[in-house]
């Protein structure tokens, strides 16, 4: 990475049109305790999931301006599908967080100022994440054990907010909704091996349970100014 | 004589033709109905003008900048009033009356390669900013310019000379006693290494012309040959050059280069009675292209890198004529029609790093035709006033494999008015529409839309001294559809309806006989309409001063020479970014003494290291394991400080 040279770079567009700002990027903590619109109750006991290369995007407008400059044209968006615009901020690594622990410092994101649209995360096949726990499901308490690989970038984060160099933020927080990660689970399925702990190999546990960890609704960016 | 060229007096406005005699006698058809941002270089203009090539003496023209990202050898790019005329797409150029914008060529529609010129031969370049003229068609949505080929004076000249930037040129040329200047024999070759790395290139050039008369009308016949082999050094990026990874004038492995392959010749015959002139020209030409390139490292390709190869080759034949007849005393009539057919074919494909083919070519192939017809129509209404409605009207044919044929029909309508307020105050007003031929990868069969601009300019010419000239002028123009360079993809784009407003002014004063003082200014602001978004690359502000020396008497030498400033403002970019701001000072001298010429060329004279391209995208260069996607600032290096020396003798 030649992060030192492109701060540098970056620093000297200041009077090309648009400034640059470098703006650190905390991994926040999980709520551990959530409660699923079904009204099953799930707590964590341990959720350590491995995020890398934050990539920051400006709304979409940004990458249409010029509507027919693009030789591949981009979907229209619509909603519930969101056209991401140009990069316009990043921050490359890895990070492998326990989301129930402290928040984690992930570094600082190299940016050009402007607005925010969405975002970009990947989700690493190895370390695979883990989630441990309890459920409590109509009264009665299930434990869970998942174990997934998710593989893939999770695109269209909400990442909403303007990047000024005149009104620096303190930071961007990066959260994981752990109740969005689990609510596609059926809570109620069965224990197929009868070791009274639900795993990714009952029911339909796997692909519901990917299914969350790789969709959008399950992270957000949220610019933060302190007071 | 007198009588011939009186008729020739009335043809257009590009029409000219040369006495038998060695002394310049220059004929225009409408001297006077100008706009007031056109210029012309005469042969003495064209020596004092700092310019290494014949593409550079289109800097003249007011508003005009050019940019040689690719090396000498690769047509330059063109920004004119507001307008980023990409490598030709918008200034229309003809040499000798020969178009030479090449269509669906591989790199740029329009492409505009006037290194096979020799500079020698140039006697004299006519710039039209705008589109106001009968002729101003295809490609000149921004300017048209016309190029005059021969030699001035009769006998012959050997230069030999060097340079810093370890260069090295030779030019023969000779006329004949008693002959007419466009019979001639030139030889020419330019070679060098150039400033910093990937900058070398290797230019030969010959050209043969024959004038004489014919029956009773005057006959020119000539032909050029040349080859160009070049590097392009491409783009660096800012934050390895603020790292100290690459030195300014450095380049990244595989970043380009080409070779340049041309033969053009034309047969003209100008003649003309009691009733009106006429003048015939035919032409036809080859030309083959091959142009290596690489803008964004190993970004898209993580293991054979980004390189692209483009060939191209193209046949062109033509015919156009026009006449010029008066009809009334104080009216006469313009009209020219023109007949050009162009087969190209082209070819992308992947190149490793050492230019080793890395993909099977996409190739495509078309046939060109246009065919076209203008008029106007000149006269005066009452003493002071002076109208020249005009109308051009053409039609593109473009046959594709793909597409079987497209078509592109299209009428631009002209006005030219004139008014002497007082003798030394003249208004000027001028519209014309102009249009760019349909690109033969963009047609889909059937009738094509094709992009159109209509341009309109108040201006105003005021001499309040007779060695003091003033001009300036307001302009409009609305383009149907315009063009960016996308480096990403290597590709030109079109991009949508665009407006530009600006003014051009300049002051031009001649405090001595042949002494020369110069400024102009151009301010433009163009933007998309349904955006208001500011038009990428496009030039907002280029302020030109000059001191030009043309033939200037010293003891018993003559200098001839001119030191030019140039300043070009921030421009807008994609994504709201801007570019930074260049000024450079440009020399060029020569001092003749009897038989004896010594002249001395810099580039760059402050040494300034202005870049002459920025771009704003994501790039990959070292073939990082992590691939950053942020785009990054790249740039293009402007010309280094280079001083070249030449020893010329004439017998």
């Amino acid at each position: 990475m030649r992060l030192a040279p492109l701060v540098a770079g970056l620093g000297l567009a200041c009077a090309d049109g648009r400034s640059s700002l470098s703006v650190p990027v905390v991994i926040a903590p999980s709520e551990p305790n959530v409660v699923l619109e079904d009204g099953v109750e799930v707590s964590f006991d341990h959720a350590e999931l491995t995020l890398a290369d934050l990539r920051l995007e400006g709304p979409i407008e940004t990458a249409r301006r010029w509507p027919r400059l693009s030789l591949i044209q981009a979907a229209h968006a619509h909603p519930g599908h969101d056209a991401a615009g140009a990069v316009t901020g990043e921050l490359l690594g890895a990070w492998t967080v326990d989301l129930l622990g402290d928040p984690v410092d992930a570094g600082s994101a190299l940016c050009w100022e402007g607005d925010l649209s969405t975002a970009r995360l990947g989700l690493p096949a190895e370390p695979a994440a883990t989630f441990e726990g309890t459920a409590s499901v109509d009264g009665t308490v299930r434990p869970f054990s998942f174990t997934v690989s998710p593989g893939v970038e999770v695109t269209g984060l909400p990442a909403e907010g303007t990047l000024d160099s005149a009104d620096p933020l303190d930071r961007m927080t990066l959260s994981v909704d752990l109740a969005a990660v689990v609510t596609h689970i059926d809570w109620r399925t069965e224990d197929s091996d009868g070791d009274g702990i639900l795993t990714i190999h009952d029911g339909d546990i796997d692909p519901t349970l990917h299914f969350g960890a790789v969709s959008s609704a399950s992270y957000r960016v949220t610019l933060e100014t302190q007071p | 004589m007198g009588l011939l060229l009186a008729m020739l007096l009335l043809m257009g406005p590009e029409a000219r033709a040369d006495d038998s005699s060695d002394d310049e006698l220059v004929v225009r058809g409408s001297p006077t109905m100008r706009s007031a941002s056109d210029r012309t270089l005469d042969r003495a203009g064209v020596e004092a003008m700092p310019a290494r090539s014949a593409d550079d003496l289109l800097g003249a023209m007011p508003g005009l900048h050019q940019s040689a990202h690719g090396g000498q050898g690769k047509a330059y790019q063109y920004f004119l009033r507001g307008f980023d005329a990409v490598h030709g797409a918008d200034l229309a150029v003809d040499v000798g009356g020969v178009p030479v914008n090449e269509v669906s060529n591989v790199h740029a529609h329009g492409y505009l390669d006037l290194h096979f010129i020799p500079p020698v031969l140039v006697r004299q370049v006519d710039l039209h900013p705008g589109s106001a003229t009968m002729d101003s068609g295809d490609f000149a949505v921004a300017g048209s310019a016309s190029f005059d080929l021969g030699l001035d004076r009769a006998g012959g000249v050997a230069r030999l000379g060097g340079g810093t930037d370890q260069s090295g040129m030779a030019t023969l040329a000779w006329r004949p006693a008693e002959s007419r200047p466009g019979t001639f024999l030139v030889a020419d070759a330019d070679v060098g290494q150039g400033v910093g790395m990937a900058r070398s290139w290797r230019q030969l050039r010959g050209a043969a012309g024959l004038e004489g008369l014919l029956g009773g009308a005057r006959a020119r016949t000539w032909v050029i040959a040349y080859d160009g082999r070049f590097e392009s050094p491409g783009v660096l990026r800012e934050d390895d050059l603020l790292a100290g990874e690459v030195d300014f004038y450095d380049a990244y492995p595989g970043s380009g280069g080409g070779r340049s392959t041309r033969v053009l010749g034309s047969a003209q015959i100008t003649g003309g009675g009691e009733a009106g002139a006429w003048q015939a020209t035919t032409w036809g030409g080859w030309r083959t292209l091959t142009l290596d390139q690489n803008f964004t490292g190993w970004y898209d390709h993580t293991e054979s890198g980004d390189g692209t190869r483009q060939d191209f080759t193209a046949h062109t034949a033509g015919a156009s004529g026009r006449s010029a007849f008066t009809l009334l005393p104080g009216v006469r009539w313009v009209s020219s029609a023109i007949l050009r057919v162009d087969h190209v074919s082209g070819a992308d494909r992947a190149i490793l790093v050492d230019g080793t083919p890395a993909s099977s070519p996409e190739r495509f192939t078309a046939t060109h035709t246009r065919v076209g017809a203008g008029t106007a129509l000149t006269y005066r209404p009452r003493a002071g006033l002076e109208l020249e409605p005009g109308v051009r009207a053409e039609t593109f044919l473009v046959a594709t494999d793909a597409m079987g044929l497209s078509w592109a029909p299209v009428l631009a309508p002209k006005l030219r008015a004139r008014v002497q307020a007082t003798d030394p105050w003249v208004v000027l007003f001028s519209y014309g529409r102009a249009f760019r031929s349909p690109d033969a990868r963009g047609v889909t069969g059937g009738r094509t839309p094709i992009a159109q601009a209509d341009t309109m300019e108040l201006g105003t010419t005021l001499d309040p001294v007779p060695w003091i000239g003033l001009r300036a002028a307001g302009f409009a123009t609305l383009v149907s559809d315009e063009i960016v360079f996308d480096h990403v993809a290597a590709r030109y784009v079109a991009t949508g309806e665009t407006r530009r407003l600006g003014i051009d002014g300049g002051v031009a004063a001649r405090p001595i006989d042949n002494l020369r003082v110069a400024i102009d200014a151009t301010w433009s602001d163009g933007r998309y309409i349904s955006t208001d978004i500011p038009i990428p690359f496009a030039p907002r502000l280029l302020v030109v001063g000059g001191v030009y020396a043309e033939r200037l008497p010293i003891g018993e030498t003559e200098l001839t020479g001119g030191i030019r400033t140039w300043f070009l403002g921030p421009r807008p970019i994609p994504d709201g970014f801007t570019t930074t701001p260049a000024l450079v000072v440009d020399l060029t001298s020569t001092l003749r003494w009897q038989k004896w010429g010594v002249s001395l060329d810099v580039d760059n004279v402050l040494g300034s290291n202005w870049r002459d391209g920025e771009f704003v995208y994501a790039s990959d260069w070292r073939q990082d394991d992590q691939t950053s996607q942020l785009p990054a600032r790249h740039f293009t290096a402007g010309a280094p400080r280079a001083a070249r020396l030449a020893v010329s003798r004439r017998f």
